[in-house]
């Protein structure tokens, strides 16, 4: 999402970058450490962390899950890469308030498993928080396992500077292994940019619920690209969730619409400035999510979801403008516009009746929180009846 | 490259003009003598004991001199360097890369002016073989608002921007400088630099540097230089931990970075 290619306008930008990064890239060769960290691997553990208290929970025949994008705990704070601001850099203080409202809104639903995208735990842009171990001490959860998907010591690209970011997975229950699982990258971007761009990883994780072992899956596919590599993430992901042996829910940020969307283009968090950037909305190709819909037993269904915008704005998840600013198109204040987020599990297994639903707005599940103040996702929820 | 350095070797010990000296010691040169490198300042003596020091080309975007003024001459030589500079536009013809490329219509944040007054003390001692010591002192003097932040970049770039970012940057050193003939000399060194605050988290405000590098003469009075510095700082890196129940913790660490240093330096 950062880094532009050849055919981009401001090929200026990018000339003085490559030559920037050259140096870059050449100077600290002798070094002790790498320079970037391009995720060489297929397959491979993942670390896990537990809070510094640990709280017992329950034992229980069911899991309440949460998938949520927390947006590196930059609240509606416009990055520059959104068009609707032009910030590369939160203060410690911005960083900590945003988080104690992430933080309230999970203590207030209490789920037994997060699947957390754009998790940041020591970049430059968020004050170097680690919001893993932060989650893990503000809330109920235990266990954590981070699934890094960026790690470069300096971006050189309008400051952004060091990244270090990933997917999460939190939990009240033992975490007893967790891997990531290294999806496909781009092949649109040049070179040397791919080198410093995000990889794409599948965080998977084995839970111990008591006597069951279960497995999580969080997921956050590609956004921007042109070349096809979300489909095949997609497709990855699917496939992944076909030969799971154990009992699972998968969820996150998928970056597509569910298949039959009524608006699939003009979304009113667009902003015309972004047109011919790297941060222009590719067409979206609802129809990758059938698979899953097919297969599968997602939290918000098709039947919910409806055929019409009025039935299937209630399930929203996305919006990059904030309630405080209006869209350019309709003059309104931004609210959610888009579903991007889900929730699935096996076919043959259930959620509990009643208990699924997008975390729009105060109200919702009776939460008090109010979930367009806290990132650009809406959390999706649910309560999986454990097999 | 060995073949290389075996010319200019030979092409050192063949031009046997005069020994070559000591640098970047407390001496200054006799008037109109002067020395610059690619990366090495420009040094122009404007008369006997005071120099003129910029780099030329940094000094195209960012303004800056120094006056290296003799002090004391001698078996313990004194010198006293007086410089100051305007880091603005070096700093906001980065924008897009190392600084935000903020919109004046959307934030109006900007990267604010600032002064960059130096001063500080070399001496040194000894003839062939001379040893330096030096300590330096520059401040960043706001003129308006300000609204970038320390880059938490590598060692060099961060020590740079120091006194315009955050306010100070303070330098204790020692080197030596020993010649192995007429025409090669062996250099080593070591310095703590201090910067002032950084934005929480905190971080450490200290740099640990050591080099050591060869020095070449090559014709009359040039040379060609090579060599490695070492920097430890605190580049708010972390690394993990794990315990004996396969549980994972972050800790901070100190970042270790070898940058090459290499140089022409032409002199008269």
């Amino acid at each position: 999402m950062l880094w532009r290619n050849k055919q981009n306008p401001e090929a200026r930008v990018f000339r003085r970058g490559s030559f920037v990064l050259f140096l870059l890239c050449l100077l600290p060769g002798l070094g002790c450490e790498p320079f970037v960290d391009t995720l060489d691997f297929e397959r491979r553990d993942a670390p896990i962390f537990r809070a510094r208290e640990l709280q017992q929970p329950a034992p229980t025949s069911e899991l309440k899950v949460m998938a949520w994008n927390l947006k590196f705990g930059a609240g509606r704070v416009d990055f520059f890469f959104d068009f609707w601001g032009d910030r590369v850099q939160m203060s410690l203080d911005e960083v900590e308030a945003n988080m104690e409202g992430i933080y309230q809104l999970i203590r207030e639903y209490d789920p037994d498993v997060v699947l957390a995208s754009e998790v940041d735990v020591n970049s430059r842009r968020s004050a170097f928080v680690d919001m893993v171990q932060g989650l893990l001490d503000n809330t109920g959860l235990n266990y954590g396992s981070y699934h890094q998907t960026w790690n470069v010591r300096y971006a050189p690209y309008n400051g952004i500077g060091g990244l270090d970011m990933g997917n999460a997975i939190l939990s009240k229950y033992p975490i007893v292994k967790a891997e990531d699982i290294r999806q496909q990258d781009r092949t649109d971007l040049n070179p040397v940019y791919e080198l410093l761009y995000l990889h794409r990883v599948v965080g998977r994780a084995e839970i111990e619920v008591g006597a069951r072992r279960v497995a999580a899956f969080v997921v956050h596919t590609e956004a921007y690209d042109q070349d096809g590599t979300k489909s095949r993430q997609l497709d990855q992901v699917h496939r992944l969730m076909k030969e799971e042996t154990l009992p699972f829910v998968c969820g996150g940020d998928f970056n597509e619409l569910p298949p039959g969307s009524v608006r699939v283009v003009d979304f009113p968090d667009e902003r015309a400035s972004s047109k011919g950037t790297d941060f222009e909305q590719p067409p979206y190709s609802p129809e990758d999510m059938r698979p899953f819909f097919d297969d599968f037993n997602p939290a918000i269904t098709l039947e919910m979801y409806g055929e019409t915008e009025e039935t299937q704005q209630r399930y929203y998840t996305h919006s990059i403008l904030g309630p405080h600013m209006t869209g350019e198109m309709d003059g309104l204040p931004g609210f959610w516009n888009r579903t991007l987020d889900y929730l699935f599990i096996r076919p043959d297994q259930e959620w509990k009746a009643g208990s699924t639903d997008v975390l729009q707005s105060p109200g919702r599940l009776d939460i008090t929180s109010d979930p367009m103040l806290l990132s650009d996702h809406a959390p999706v929820v649910g309560t999986w009846v454990l097999p | 490259m060995i073949r290389l350095v075996g010319v200019l070797l030979l092409a050192g010990s063949s031009a046997l003009a005069q020994p070559l000296p000591a640098r970047d010691t407390a001496d200054v040169g006799a008037r109109n003598s002067w020395s610059v490198g690619v990366f090495n300042p420009l040094r122009w003596s404007i008369r006997d004991g005071v120099e003129l020091e910029a780099q030329p080309l940094v000094a195209l975007v960012s303004p800056h001199v120094s006056v290296r003024v003799a002090h004391l001459s001698g078996r313990w030589r004194v010198a006293g360097e007086y410089g100051l500079g305007v880091p603005t536009f070096g700093m906001r013809l980065l924008g897009d890369l190392l600084f935000p490329s903020w919109d004046p219509e959307t934030s109006g944040d900007r990267i604010g002016w600032a002064l960059v007054p130096s001063v500080g003390a070399v001496v040194s001692t000894g003839e062939r073989g001379v040893f330096t010591a030096r300590a330096q002192l520059a401040i960043g003097i706001p003129l308006g608002r300000n609204d970038a932040n320390p880059l938490d970049a590598y060692a060099p770039v961060d020590l740079a921007f120091a006194p315009a970012l955050t306010g100070l940057r303070a330098r204790i050193g020692a080197q030596y400088d020993h010649p192995l003939t007429e025409r090669l000399r062996l250099r080593g060194g070591a310095d703590v630099w201090a910067t002032g605050a950084n934005p929480a988290p905190a971080r450490s405000p200290l740099f640990l540097s050591a080099w050591a590098g060869l020095d070449v003469g090559v014709g009359a009075s040039s040379r060609f230089t090579a060599g490695l510095r070492w920097f430890n700082s605190d580049q708010r890196r972390t690394r993990l931990v794990q315990d004996a129940e396969g549980f994972s913790t972050r800790q901070r660490v100190r970042s270790n970075d070898v940058f090459p240093t290499l140089d022409f330096i032409w002199a008269g």
